[in-house]
């Protein structure tokens, strides 16, 4: 079995290996080796230095805090998406993965533009805030939550909460021990990847939190592009991936406790519509929260990008997108970026999709009480793209494929691979849980009929994890539309994506370039919102419905 | 013919088979009987290649089965949970071996609704499977397993999960279809009535071993041990005779004399006769058959004598 395993493996080693593990030792070897010989003293400066000690500190407990309240604010978000039967509901489980999906600098300006003096909010008094910057995080993960836990939830058999009941348990407490626990999994998964999303938040707390608030990943942002102190920011990846890698082994300890098989039900057969005033007000209640948390930020976005400067809306910001060029820093009109976007969000969608899928097929077949601790330490080395910020990945691109014996320098495929190596954590995330989910007996069962292990993966794990892949594959597309991160250090001027556009346009003076910006983002979001829909459509097909 | 040999299978330190030795020849059906937990089960996944064993030899007309792949070895296995596939409809399910096999689509759909309508499930094709009561599916299991023709059907608990009037029916069924196919099986059971209803042969198992294999009338009428004989539902006492002995409810008695005394601690109710509990003199419960209007009420002190052809003597 385990040849087998190393075999599924190989390439997902190799692709996190080369464009991952590489690159980030190069910036390592730049900044710590810079002369031929080690220089340790970088490192000591992050643990004496009060400031860099007050950035860990803070990177830490913000990232606590914004986990807590998203899974509070979302798990009722969940049960109602995943249990309600009610109208617009398949529409609104695409709607609220918009947020998630929006690249950091839309959101945090569409939030700045909200809290600022004289926007919608400005008498809340929250520009430059830490609530901001909380509301913001939660915003950005509510659909993390909703999803991954919504989705078992939608069908985990509610047969067992029902014997609880019959047994003397109280609705609290039936949800306590017995869907609580199931549910288990999947909420450490979501809570693991807000987690250590909040904990590399970068867009929204450069924006956001001005010059009082910086995160580890602001940091070696600063010091790698403002200050140019390479070994200071080598020292602070150091740092970073240290506390990454302790998060993901407890997060894989905490997840693969109890991945017991559940008792899985069609989605369609647990589905119910909310009965009696309680469940509807609760289904109220979670709509209400979802508008505001989620549609007022993006409705200003909109309104923003329609407004004219004399005053009224028009389609001004949307026609300079095609002409914008001159005087500007751009290369090309904006326009042009939309198509290099879809293109480069295609290919990496494609890449991401055959190295997590491979993946988390390794990570998943064979017997639980085998190798356990070799798939928790393969687990970790394919989450760290997650937690490393993607500001390293881009420069780690930067620094390490410039030269022989990968020279990539230039090259647009780099975009694409960029995007995947920041994706596959995601689709490993999404489809891991779903193939352990899948009972042993039935692949037993398939290779007992006749069916070779490859047969039993394309007949039996396939179509029951095809809505998982189809969601991974929707969130692989949408990061990689998103993505700046990374792709500021490595896209060319003339291949532009659109997040980059959209920053340098945000870089200029003037109302104009502003509105163009606004325009941009809102085009942004149309087209991630459109995939995220396709993707819902598409799986009401035969696939991925059991 | 399936045999097997000196067959080990070890769960970490646990062993789930201790050198099982059994053949299976071909047109037979051999039921293994036993406590959950005994290990019969594993036998069956060791069988059908799903559990590596530790010793011993898996054989098919001689041919060591040692190096083949489950998926290579053209046997049927039913799991107890029937294991269907959800994403399947009941034509799905039922021609995916066939399918395995490269049938052609055509001969492979106008077989399995021939084996759908031998199951009496005809016009099922097109239902979810989530739709299907515990009988259908496990029907449509039947069929699933049955339609690429295995050399071999291994049956785990398969009525398991069903009310009893259903199996009492599908037991007779079963044993109808596999005499009718010339099917050799193996089956897996806690139930002896289920097994003795379908078995040319029964195999009691205890921890992993046999304790004795015959046809059914003989293990039901000769137990070869204490534990098969507590199994099949006969006292056993020492009081009796020299030795232990194993003796059936309608093989005791009330009777003004006898070698047993003892108080009634419960009785019950079954059609033709009440089975009444008394704890004798040792302190171990006996069950007696009691016909007739006479029946003690539980407290009374009663006195029980044997038919001495019913006293069997355990070794």
């Amino acid at each position: 079995m385990s040849w087998r395993r190393a075999a599924l493996l190989a390439v997902p080693v190799a692709f996190v290996g080369v464009f991952f593990a590489y690159p980030v030792v190069a910036i390592m070897g730049r900044g710590l080796v810079p002369d031929g010989s080690l220089d340790l003293e970088p490192l000591g400066d992050v643990v004496t230095d009060g400031g860099l000690r007050e950035v860990i500190w803070f990177t830490l407990w913000q990232a606590t805090v914004s986990t807590v309240l998203t899974v509070l604010v979302a798990l009722p978000g969940a049960y109602v998406l995943g249990r309600y039967r009610f109208a617009g509901r398949r529409l609104l489980w695409a709607a609220i993965t918009v947020p998630f999906v929006l690249p950091t600098v839309v959101v945090g300006s569409a939030f700045r533009s909200l809290f600022e003096e004289g926007g919608p909010l400005g008498s809340l008094g929250l520009e430059q805030s830490l609530a901001a910057i909380l509301i913001a995080h939660v915003f950005f993960n509510y659909a993390v939550v909703v999803r991954t836990v919504g989705g078992l939830w939608s069908h985990l058999d509610p047969g067992q909460e029902e014997a609880a009941r019959v047994l003397g348990a109280s609705r609290w407490q039936a949800f306590r021990t017995v869907t609580l626990p199931s549910l288990r999994p999947a909420i450490a998964a979501a809570a693991s990847i807000v987690f250590l999303f909040t904990f590399t938040s970068f867009g929204v707390i450069l924006i956001l939190g001005g010059p009082t608030y910086a995160t580890l990943d602001v940091e070696i942002y600063r010091q790698t592009v403002s200050l140019l102190d390479l070994p200071l920011a080598a020292a602070l990846t150091i740092v970073q991936l240290v506390a990454v890698v302790a998060l993901l082994l407890v997060s894989a300890r905490l997840e693969g406790g109890r991945a017991g098989a559940l008792r899985l039900r069609a989605a369609a057969e647990v589905a119910h519509r909310p009965r009696g005033w309680a469940q509807r007000g609760l289904l109220l209640a979670n709509l209400a929260v979802m508008g505001l948390l989620l549609g007022v930020p993006l409705g200003v976005l909109v309104e923003r990008s329609f407004a004219v400067s004399s005053g009224g809306y028009g389609l001004g910001s949307y026609r300079a997108l095609g002409d914008l060029r001159r005087g500007t820093s751009l290369f090309v009109p904006p326009a042009e970026a939309i198509v290099n976007s879809l293109v480069f969000a295609l290919a990496a969608t494609v890449i991401a999709l055959v190295v997590g899928g491979l993946a988390a097929s390794a990570l998943s077949t064979g017997r639980r009480h085998r190798a356990r601790g070799s798939a928790a330490g393969i687990e970790t080395l394919l989450m760290l793209p997650l937690g490393v910020s993607a500001v390293t990945v881009g420069f780690g691109f930067l620094v390490a494929l410039d030269e022989p014996p990968l020279d990539l320098r230039g090259s647009p495929a780099l975009i694409p691979i960029a995007h995947a190596v920041v994706a596959v954590p995601f689709v490993v995330r999404v489809m891991t849980p779903v193939l352990r989910s899948i009972d042993e007996r039935l692949r037993e069962s398939a290779a007992v009929l006749g069916a070779s292990p490859a047969r039993i993966w394309r007949e039996v794990d396939l179509p029951i994890v095809a809505r998982a892949a189809l969601v991974a594959a929707g969130f692989a597309f949408a990061i990689s539309l998103g993505e700046f991160g990374a792709t500021v250090f490595i896209a060319r001027p003339d291949y532009p994506t659109l997040p980059i556009v959209i920053f340098r346009l945000l870089g200029q003076p003037g109302a104009l370039n502003f509105g163009a910006a606004m325009a941009a983002s809102t085009i942004l979001m149309a087209l991630t919102a459109t995939a995220v829909v396709a993707i819902e459509r598409f799986r009401v097909g035969t696939v991925g419905q059991f | 013919m399936l045999s097997i040999d000196g067959l080990v299978v070890r769960y970490g330190d646990a062993t789930a088979l201790d050198g099982v030795a059994l053949e299976v020849r071909d047109g037979e059906v051999v039921c293994v009987l036993g406590p959950s937990g005994c290990g019969k089960s594993t036998l069956l996944r060791a069988v059908a290649g799903l559990e590596p064993p530790a010793a011993g030899t898996v054989a098919w007309d001689g041919r060591d089965l040692a190096g083949v792949p489950p998926h290579r070895r053209n046997l049927g296995l039913m799991f107890q949970d029937h294991s269907l596939f959800p994403h399947r409809d009941v034509l799905g399910n039922v021609v995916f071996g066939l399918r395995m096999q490269h049938v052609a689509p055509t001969r492979a759909r106008a077989r399995a609704q021939e084996l759908l309508a031998l199951v009496g499930l005809g016009g099922y094709e097109h239902r979810r499977v989530a739709e299907l009561s515990g009988g259908e599916q496990q029907r449509v299991a039947l069929a699933r397993a049955l339609a690429p023709a295995p050399r071999l059907l291994m049956l785990d608990e398969p009525l398991g999960s069903l009310d009893r009037r259903l199996r009492d029916r599908l037991v007779v069924d079963l044993r109808e279809l596999f005499v009718q196919l010339g099917q050799t099986a193996l089956f897996v059971t806690h139930d002896h009535d289920e097994a003795f209803a379908v078995a040319d042969r029964v195999a009691v198992m205890r921890a992993g071993r046999f304790e004795q294999v015959g046809p059914p009338a003989d293990v039901w009428k000769r137990p070869a041990t204490e534990f098969v004989a507590r199994f099949l539902g006969y006292n056993v006492t020492g009081l009796l005779g020299p030795g232990r002995a194993a003796v059936r409810p309608d093989g005791l008695h009330l009777a003004l004399e006898g070698p047993l005394t003892g108080i009634v601690t419960a009785r019950t109710f079954h059609r033709d006769h009440f089975l009444v509990r008394v704890k004798v003199a040792d302190g171990s419960p006996l069950e007696v058959a009691v016909r007739g209007d006479t029946v003690p009420e539980v407290g009374d002190a009663v006195t029980l004598a044997a038919d001495p052809d019913a006293v069997i003597p355990l070794s």
